[in-house]
């Protein structure tokens, strides 16, 4: 049964069909908030209020585009709107791993970077990219959303979507570069 | 692998973007691995359920609220028609129904005059115009106290002298 036919059927009051939809598309949800948000808790919490919050206004579903990409709107505003509050932006800060250090801090380490402490490494440079790149770099790597669902998401053109993925690593590549974890040239 | 930076630091270099590339992805993923907790399909039935029980208290409520409202503008607007200055008119026409109202002749319209714009109007309804006969009014006189003045209060009149005007050539 496709996504519209639920919906159909969750309109006419039935809570199995919306609740289809939910299983469907909850680790969507919850991706597109975990990206936002970088908290676990906050991310559940966004995720059930963005459902609730379609069930709520599934009359106002006009099709125009997928359900999946109307409910990733609405998740998307609703973390937007966490993230903007004081305590939501504290529990982030805490959560943030610690500061990249240069290699030269690193106790002369020579032996050649494994693969999961360069990600530890392109991690931390990505999390101290401005909102707009991370928040389209992270949507774009997690592999749920295409680069239109995204633009949706985000208000901006598709376009706009590819150049700051694009973006977003050259500046991650360059933060790597700079404390000589890659080669730059 | 071994490397030096501009500064003859001894640096770990990364050969290539490919790496470091596929390290950017890995760690993007990173950032949104995760999976929902297996309660969130029951919160979000259970807070679905839970609306779903209070629209339907609501719906309760609201419709004894409005039977509440009806009935009560119902019952005001009643007490207003029985209020209403017309209707002893209407007793007083329902007891005295066996007199027939006077007949009022139509008189039958103008001819139109070739200065008269060609509106065609509806006849007016005239009203039915009853007889009502209505005693003359008697106007009594008001009885007003006279005030009569007595001796003066003592006030002394003030006397002027004439102005008397000097020529200007005496000057």
């Amino acid at each position: 049964m496709t996504d519209e036919e639920l919906v159909l059927l969750a309109r006419q009051g039935d809570p199995d069909a919306f609740d289809q939809l939910v299983v469907r598309h909850q680790s969507a949800v919850y991706h597109a908030a975990f990206a936002a948000l970088r908290v676990a808790e906050d991310a559940e919490e966004v995720a059930q209020d963005a459902f609730v919050k379609a069930w709520r206004n599934l009359g106002q579903f006009r099709g125009d585009s997928s359900f999946k990409t109307w409910l990733l709107t609405i998740a998307w505003n609703g973390a937007m709107s966490r993230r903007r509050s004081v305590a939501g932006w504290l529990r982030r800060t805490v959560a943030m791993d610690g500061v990249i250090e240069p290699v030269d801090e690193r106790g002369g380490q020579v032996e050649m970077l494994q693969d999961g402490e360069l990600q530890r490494f392109a991690r931390q440079a990505i999390q101290v990219l401005t909102p707009k790149l991370r928040d389209a770099l992270l949507l774009a790597q997690s592999g749920d959303y295409g680069y239109d669902e995204i633009g949706v998401m985000l208000k901006i053109p598709v376009g706009t979507v590819k150049w700051r993925v694009s973006e977003a690593r050259k500046k991650v590549r360059e933060r790597l570069a700079a404390l000589g974890y890659v080669d730059a040239r | 692998m071994r490397d030096s930076d501009h500064a003859g630091r001894e640096i770990n270099v990364v050969p290539g973007f490919g790496r470091a590339d596929a390290s950017i992805d890995a760690a993007a993923r990173d950032l949104t691995r995760g999976e929902p907790s297996p309660q969130l399909r029951q919160a979000v039935r259970a807070r679905i359920e839970t609306r779903r029980a209070w629209w339907v208290e609501r719906a309760w409520v609201y419709g004894f609220a409005s039977a509440a409202a009806l009935v009560i503008v119902a019952v005001i607007v009643a007490r207003g028609l029985s209020n209403s200055p017309e209707e002893p008119a209407r007793v007083r026409s329902a007891q005295v129904a066996h007199v027939e109202p006077p007949r009022v002749e139509q008189v039958p319209p103008p001819p139109p005059t070739a200065n008269a714009p060609r509106v065609a109007r509806a006849p007016r309804r005239q009203a039915p115009v009853r007889n009502i006969e209505i005693d003359p009014l008697v106007i009594e006189p008001l009885v007003v106290p006279r005030l009569t003045a007595g001796t003066s209060s003592g006030v002394m009149p003030i006397e002027i002298d004439p102005l008397q005007i000097v020529p200007l050539q005496q000057q």
